[in-house]
């Protein structure tokens, strides 16, 4: 048997594919929609999603070594540390390609493991939309039939519309708003 | 009666002594306060290779570690967490012959020559790879869900890196920096004369020189996590369930170590025993194993067993644990495990090197031990005492959890629930 190293080792983020996979697996992606809202520590998460500690910071570590999240601060107390965590980057841009060496089998299933991505995000966000007045949203949903050289100028247009939304961010501000773009040949007939 | 004597001599050593009258065989060590817990990660593993220098040198120069075998007495050293730890023992009438030798370890060591370096650090290599193979580490891997990498979660045998490329001079400067009098332990167990021992050991120890201490103690993770290693694929996985404890001094100490032997004792007759391997036949090895340190302590239960069938396992020790806190134990458990724990601790106690070691532990924490106390907190454990400690410990916010092997750890975390 190999030598193992002594350090803390979570090798489930060696490969590719089970980072991508294990990245969505359980709370994952809970854990990513609330620290949109702000930092975090392990017990605050853990009390929110009502899960033990221990749980939250298998999936926290998972996150930091996928690069989605980063400590933010650290709290000392005696000889004890406890840790906040942020996103690091708001916009979650990790769904908007895949890489060109991959096999046929490693494309399908990294595609399956974005659809459940922005579909656990999807689910968040149109849920509580009730809380709210209809100024606050908008969902809509179109599907046509168009010829495909047309898409990329379209694009453009929506990653311009989309800079322009993230323009909008004001810090000081309380309530945050998420816009999520899906514009995809579609089959209904996998 | 319990009769200890503790002596500090000007340089700021520790001397404890217990003399046995009838007994013609005799221990005697030295502890310095210098473990795995004090590196960091660029020096994590040096503890350990220090003190395999110190033995070595005591074989290599004078040869005094061979003269003194082949008068019949036993030696050994450890490294652990809190403390590194040198002892001898034999009959009594070597008691000064063992006092000399410690001295000449301890006080007098300045190194090695490179070549016995060399052999040395791919000795410890060969331990270390030895140890990083073996399921055996899952009770330090524990500790580090428990409380990180740093602390009492820093692995002991540590860094092969670090171990590969450290140099004299760095183990020289961790040997300058804290086996110090002032750090340090001298314990001496047996039959032997307290005032003309006392004068030996001053004798042999007043030159040691005092110096300041250069130590940082790393900080612990505030929430219990988890520790995984999946590269292991072989037939067996292994895992532990484990909770933070209170400390050594804790009034809860022998009631934990009750429930301990209850649930895990080794053999068939324990409860997680009974409900994994004799009803179920899912393991062969399930046990309990308990840590105290200084400042803090874990309790875990480990079970061998097939990769696939690990969250099975885990789920019974949780319903097991859940059981305990709902309906508590039974007064014939608590009295068989007391009974248990009583014969243990005095069966340690008349090996001269176990109680060696247990006085040696309670004196680097300046903890006061007599035997008769020790037996009388223990005959004092009750159910009610036990289930005020079980409900504190066994919460799912106080637990961690170490695997080694192929196994999907995400459903095993499905089947943790401890509120």
């Amino acid at each position: 048997m190999e030598d193992m190293n002594c350090i803390l080792d979570n090798s489930l983020i060696n490969e590719r594919k089970i980072v991508k996979r294990e990245l969505y697996e359980g709370p994952s992606l809970d854990i990513l929609a609330i620290l949109v809202n702000g930092e975090k520590t392990t017990s605050e998460i853990s009390r929110i999603l009502d899960l033990p500690q221990f749980s939250i910071k298998l999936y926290l570590s998972r996150l930091l070594k996928g690069g989605l999240i980063k400590e933010s601060k650290t709290f000392k107390e005696g000889n004890v540390i406890d840790r906040a965590y942020q996103l690091s980057t708001t916009n979650l841009n990790m769904i908007n390609s895949t890489p060109d060496n991959q096999s046929h089998d490693e494309l399908k299933e990294e595609c399956s493991a974005m659809a459940e991505h922005f579909n656990r995000l999807q689910y968040k966000a149109i849920s509580n939309i009730y809380k709210y007045d209809s100024d606050a949203y908008l969902i809509k949903s179109s599907y046509i039939k168009v010829n495909k050289s047309k898409i990329p100028q379209f694009k453009e247009k929506l990653e311009a519309l989309l800079k322009e939304f993230n323009d909008l961010e004001d810090l000081d501000e309380e309530m945050v708003f998420g816009l999520m773009v899906n514009l995809t040949p579609f089959e209904y007939d996998n | 009666m319990y009769e200890l004597m503790n002596v500090y001599l000007e340089n700021g050593l520790k001397v404890v002594l217990h003399r046995i009258p009838s007994s013609k065989t005799m221990a005697c060590g030295i502890w310095v306060k210098q473990g795995s817990m004090y590196e960091d990660d660029q020096t994590s593993g040096l503890s350990h290779l220090l003190e395999h220098l110190i033995v070595t040198s005591g074989n290599s120069k004078n040869n005094h570690l061979a003269d003194i075998e082949s008068k019949g007495i036993v030696y050994n050293a450890t490294t652990t967490k809190e403390f590194t730890s040198y002892y001898f023992s034999g009959i009594s009438e070597h008691l000064n012959t063992c006092i000399s030798a410690l001295s000449n370890l301890v006080v007098e060591f300045d190194g090695v020559n490179d070549e016995a370096f060399e052999n040395e650090k791919n000795v410890v290599l060969r331990e270390a790879s030895s140890y990083y193979s073996s399921f055996k580490q899952i009770s330090e891997r524990s500790s580090q869900a428990l409380w990180g990498n740093g602390n009492v979660g820093r692995i002991i045998v540590g860094d092969v890196e670090n171990i590969g490329k450290s140099s004299q001079s760095q183990l020289m400067d961790l040997y300058n920096q804290s086996y110090t009098p002032e750090n340090s332990v001298l314990v001496i167990v047996g039959g032997f004369d307290y005032y003309q021992t006392m004068d030996f050991v001053k004798e042999r120890f007043n030159h040691w020189e005092d110096r300041s201490i250069r130590r940082e103690v790393a900080l612990v993770n505030k929430e219990p996590g988890v520790y995984i290693n999946t590269q292991n694929k072989t037939d067996n996985a292994i895992v532990s369930v484990c909770f933070k404890l209170p400390e050594f001094e804790s009034d809860y100490r022998n009631a934990l170590e009750v429930v301990s032997l209850i649930l895990g004792d080794g053999g068939v007759n324990s409860r997680l025993a009974q409900e994994i391997r004799v009803k179920r036949g899912l393991a062969y090895i399930v046990n309990s194993y308990e840590s105290f340190y200084e400042d803090r302590g874990l309790l875990g239960f480990a079970s061998v067993c097939q990769p696939t069938i690990v969250s099975n396992v885990v789920e019974i020790m949780i319903n097991e644990f859940a059981k305990c806190k709902k309906e508590g134990f039974s007064p014939k458990e608590i009295s068989a495990a007391k009974n248990k724990l009583i014969t243990k601790r005095i069966l340690g106690l008349e090996n001269v090197l176990d109680h060696l070691k247990f006085l040696g532990r309670c004196a680097i924490y300046n903890s006061t031990f007599s035997l008769e106390q020790e037996i009388r907190n223990i005959k004092k454990v009750d159910g009610d005492s036990i289930n005020r400690i079980v409900e504190e410990i066994f919460h799912e916010n106080n637990l961690g959890l170490a695997v080694i092997g192929n196994v999907d750890v995400d459903s095993v975390l499905e089947k943790i629930s401890l509120k």
